[in-house]
């Protein structure tokens, strides 16, 4: 426990807005949008600028205190419960937008802006910042660059480490890291990089410098409808191999279509469907006919029976609004969602989507798949009720199996919501002892004292001894198979 | 293993081709993993400092037996370059020659962006461990953000996979983006995986045969402002000492179309090729190189808005250097390289105005090639960055086998 000592200098730096010590006020940081496991942290600290971080950190340092650092808490991998104990320090009050600079194309943000307010921001420039989770409506950027977070349009534009141009970041010292003077190439070992995905384990990070792309001539929207799922996977392998790129392929399947239409969200797609693809094409003028052409060509091919496209900016949104809405319209099954988010090699995408689904059948489980299909990133979604412990158990369970199925077949645990604590132990099916000692030397090197969030994605005993336990989640319960 | 069995691998170094000089740093280039750890241990035990390399085509520019005891190539490690075009990654062993990577990705319509006019000359694993990017960056990313994953070995000889073999992959920290840029500091890359593009269906390479550095910078001005999506200007002396600038252009047919209007509307081109423009545009950069086979390179970042103010800077400075020089711009992600036949030992005052040249237009510059020259022209790291890069080479390399050593 700090001392009270300690309690005051944070009073003092922070003030009552940025101290929270009261419980009720705790409570709302026990986790993210994990759920499974809760922790309140000792205090909640919401410094407003870099400099007020850094003095925090530093008065942390002073008695070994315990940080996790924390954006908006969308995270579905547990990363911002503070599950060893230790202080949540939080970014939501730093949401200033520092500069744009549309001549150069950068933005200089503070790390809890969240994500669509710079979308915003940019557009008046005729600019767009390409990294869009499906939750940039609260997500912070903060948080994207620690998760290295993607989103449908990733396809063609990359993760957030492809446009980050600098970082102030602040380490578990309390010194800050200035890395934001927007270099294009690092000089000598790209630290940088090494941080984007870092989980919060490596400092806190204040601003972030970004790349921002100009608005595309020309955006047109397509829906591909079909009669089988395994047929519009088929076609995304074959339109990847054919070297086509629209900037976004996004597939839902049934049960995720009869969700969204039977709620707010409904964008129209025919309940008859077993799959839609949702595909966003943007270039010139003629490179969107071309590439609409050929993409047509390769859908019909593959038994795509309808295919509706939009360019109208209202037809577009809708068509969209029902991916956008999918995991709200999710809440309808059931009070909780388990979101897995495994990588499949993009030749077994149809493969392991079944994979998937046959796991969740088995243990009588649905099983909702709305996923990054060009990425081969997919998000078998089970609905359950964390009050029935059985449930739990069992979506525990198809977790471990389906990310146990994928690596088997060349795939890996997540593509963009990061390790946490959901899949800490599941590192052992992707890594060995070795690998993992790799790993440690980056945290020895950057946080020797362990106290950046810690019991995160690492796992804290060998491999050799975890592969002999039972699938569970760190922080409950040990669950049997 | 002893000494004398490793020097007598300079002879092997021969057959590769690479250039070995009397005074030449003894090579090992073991032929398998077991190999090369005992070849770190006996390394470790004589307090050696290594320079793990690959085909050597930088060599030229480093001033090796100052700085190493010992070269140790990966160029002899088996193993099979494996290419998914239906998955567009590439696994290959890092002594892999690139020119054979090439022929392998090209010969199954892939495109092993963005590395295009690299020199036959080098290895995958070199590649990798320098960490460069070629023009066509603006399209498909930098090379570190192409490098999907790396088997590695460290100086205790201890084997590891960092990253993995997917297009999208957050699973634990991303160390091949360390390692990508690392030049032999950390360890010995033993293997690699990249992510392929696909070959573009067009390319097209537009000349203008006479045109100056300033009216060359507001070129890529424009077309920066403009929105013209070019894979990269070039800007070249020739051989007769004009300077002449290239534009290069890749993507569809539809894209080319829109593109190459937009492009005709900046310059009147004296010369435009379709077919052979990757051929010619491999030519431009070998001409480039023509110049200064043996030379360094600096490679300048700036913002587009500096470009003017940048350009002033390099015809001044440069002149005054006297020496012949070639630059090359992508206006579609704010870089310029430029390139010149010198090695210098010192800062000299030339050399001083040039760099408050570079401070005066807030440009970012490092020298490729010689070791002699990092750390005495250059910007400063920013404050607390040295302190972290030092302790993450402290950690991969705790006795400083990889480090060069320092000056005397
Ligand atoms: C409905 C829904 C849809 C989603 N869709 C996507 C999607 O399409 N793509 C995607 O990638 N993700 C998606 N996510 C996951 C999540 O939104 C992202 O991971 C997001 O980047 C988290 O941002 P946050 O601000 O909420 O971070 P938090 O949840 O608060 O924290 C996430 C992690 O980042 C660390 N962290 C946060 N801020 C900082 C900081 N300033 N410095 C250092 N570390 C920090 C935390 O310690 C934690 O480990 C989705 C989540 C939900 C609920
Ligand atoms: C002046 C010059 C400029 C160039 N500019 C560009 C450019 O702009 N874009 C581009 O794409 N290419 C460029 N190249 C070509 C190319 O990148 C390199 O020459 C080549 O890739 C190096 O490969 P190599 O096997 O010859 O490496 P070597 O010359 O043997 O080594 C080069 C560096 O990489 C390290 N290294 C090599 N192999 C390993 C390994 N397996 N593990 C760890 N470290 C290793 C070495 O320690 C050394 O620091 C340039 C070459 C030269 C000479």
């Amino acid at each position: 426990m700090p001392s009270p000592a300690l309690a005051q200098d944070l009073r003092a730096l922070l003030g009552p807005q940025g101290f929270l010590e009261a419980h009720p006020q705790r409570l709302s940081y026990e986790s993210d949008a994990l759920g499974l496991v809760a922790q309140v942290p000792e205090w909640v600290l919401l410094p407003s600028d870099t400099q007020q971080a850094a003095e925090c950190m530093r008065l942390l340092a002073r008695e070994g205190v315990c940080v996790v650092p924390r954006g908006a808490g969308t995270g579905l991998s547990g990363g911002a419960t503070p599950v060893a104990g230790g202080v949540s320090v939080v970014t939501t009050r730093m949401r200033k937008i520092l500069d744009i600079d549309p001549v150069n194309r950068l933005a200089r943000v503070q790390a809890g802006v969240v994500n669509v307010e710079l979308s915003r921001a940019a557009a008046r420039h005729g600019l767009f910042y390409a990294p869009d989770p499906s939750s940039q409506m609260a997500c912070t950027l903060g948080g994207n660059v620690a998760e290295n977070s993607g989103g449908p349009h990733g396809f063609k534009y990359g993760q957030t480490s492809r446009h980050v141009r600098g970082l102030v970041w602040v380490d578990a010292r309390g010194e800050i890291i200035d890395q934001s003077d927007a270099r294009l190439d690092p000089v000598g070992l790209d630290v940088l990089g090494l941080w984007i995905g870092s989980e919060g384990m490596l400092g806190l990070v204040t601003e972030v410098v970004l790349d921002l792309l100009p608005s595309p001539e020309v955006s047109e929207s397509m829906l591909a409808i079909f009669g089988s799922l395994q047929a519009a996977c088929e076609a995304v392998t074959e339109l990847i191999a054919s070297g086509l790129q629209p900037s976004a392929i996004e597939i839902l399947d049934k049960l995720t279509i009869d969700a969204v239409e039977a709620s707010v969200f409904a964008a129209g797609y025919p309940k008859d469907a077993e799959a839609v693809m949702l595909m966003d094409l943007d270039g010139s003028p003629a490179e969107v006919r071309e590439l609409g052409e050929q993409l047509e060509t390769i859908l019909k091919a593959h038994g795509s029976r309808e295919l509706r496209r939009a360019t109208d900016p209202e037809q577009r949104r809708r068509l969209w609004a029902g991916r956008k809405g999918a995991y709200g319209a999710m809440g309808r099954l059931a009070p909780d969602l388990y979101v897995a988010d495994v990588v499949a090699p993009r030749t077994r995408l149809a493969e392991i989507v079944a994979l998937s689904t046959a796991i969740c059948a088995e243990l009588g489980l649905p099983c909702a798949n709305v996923f990054h299909a060009g990425d081969g990133n997919l998000h078998p979604n089970i609905s359950y009720d964390r009050r029935d412990a059985d449930q739990v158990r069992r979506v525990l369970l198809a977790g471990q199996r389906i990310m146990a199925a994928c690596v088997e077949r060349g795939g890996t645990l997540t593509g963009e919501h990061g390790v946490g604590l959901e899949k800490r132990d599941a590192m052992c099916m992707v890594f060995r002892d070795e690998d993992l000692a790799v790993q440690e030397r980056v945290r020895q090197a950057l946080d020797p004292g362990r106290r950046m969030n810690p019991g995160k994605m690492l796992p804290v005993r060998g491999c050799r001894e975890m592969r002999t336990r039972s699938p569970y989640l760190p922080g409950m319960k040990e669950y049997d198979a | 293993m002893s000494r004398s069995t490793i020097q007598s691998v300079e002879q092997g170094l021969a057959q590769l081709g690479a250039p070995v000089q009397t005074d030449a740093l003894p090579i090992a280039q073991p032929r398998n993993e077991s190999e090369l750890q005992a070849i770190l241990a006996l390394a470790a035990e004589s307090e050696w400092r290594v320079l793990p390399c690959g085909l050597g085509s930088t060599w030229p520019l480093v001033h090796l037996p100052e700085f190493w005891d010992l070269g140790i190539s990966t160029c002899g490690l088996e193993g099979d370059i494996q290419f998914d075009p239906g998955e567009g990654v590439l696994t290959a062993p890092a002594g892999t020659p690139w020119s054979q990577i090439q022929d392998v990705v090209e010969a199954q319509s892939g495109r092993i962006a963005p590395y295009q006019g690299l020199q036959p000359k080098g290895s995958l694993g070199g590649l990798v461990a320098l960490g460069l990017s070629g023009p066509e960056r603006s399209f498909v990313g930098a090379l570190r953000h192409r490098v999907l994953g790396l088997r590695v070995m460290l100086a205790d000889g201890s084997v590891a996979r960092i990253g993995g073999k997917l297009v999208k992959n957050v699973t634990g920290f991303d160390l091949p983006r360390l390692w990508t840029g690392s030049r032999g500091s950390l360890g010995v890359i033993l293997e690699a995986s990249l992510r392929v593009a696909h070959a573009p269906a067009e390319q097209h390479l537009l000349r203008l045969r006479a045109c100056d550095l300033t009216q060359a910078a507001h070129l890529c001005e424009r077309f920066h402002a403009e929105r013209i999506p070019c894979a990269s200007l070039q800007w070249n002396e020739t051989e007769e000492g004009a300077v002449q600038l290239e534009v290069w252009c890749i993507g569809s047919a539809g894209a080319m179309q829109d593109t190459l209007r937009l492009v005709r509307r900046c310059l009147d081109v004296d010369e435009h090729w379709t077919e052979e423009a990757a051929q010619q545009a491999r030519a431009a950069w070998a001409g480039a190189w023509r110049l200064a086979p043996d030379a360094d390179q600096l490679v300048i970042g700036c913002q587009p808005s500096e470009w003017p103010a940048l350009a002033v800077a390099l015809a001044n400075d440069l002149d005054l250097l006297g020496i012949p020089y070639a630059v090359r711009a992508l206006p579609g992600c704010a870089e310029a390289r430029v390139r010149w036949p010198h090695l210098p030992d010192a800062v000299t005052p030339a050399l001083q105005a040039l760099q408050d040249g570079l401070e005066a237009c807030h440009a970012s510059w490092q020298w490729f090639g010689t070791h002699a020259m990092a750390g005495t022209f250059g910007p400063a790291p920013a404050p607390g960055l040295a302190w972290a890069q030092e302790s993450l080479r402290r950690q991969f390399d705790p006795q400083g086998r990889f480090q060069p050593r320092p000056r005397a």
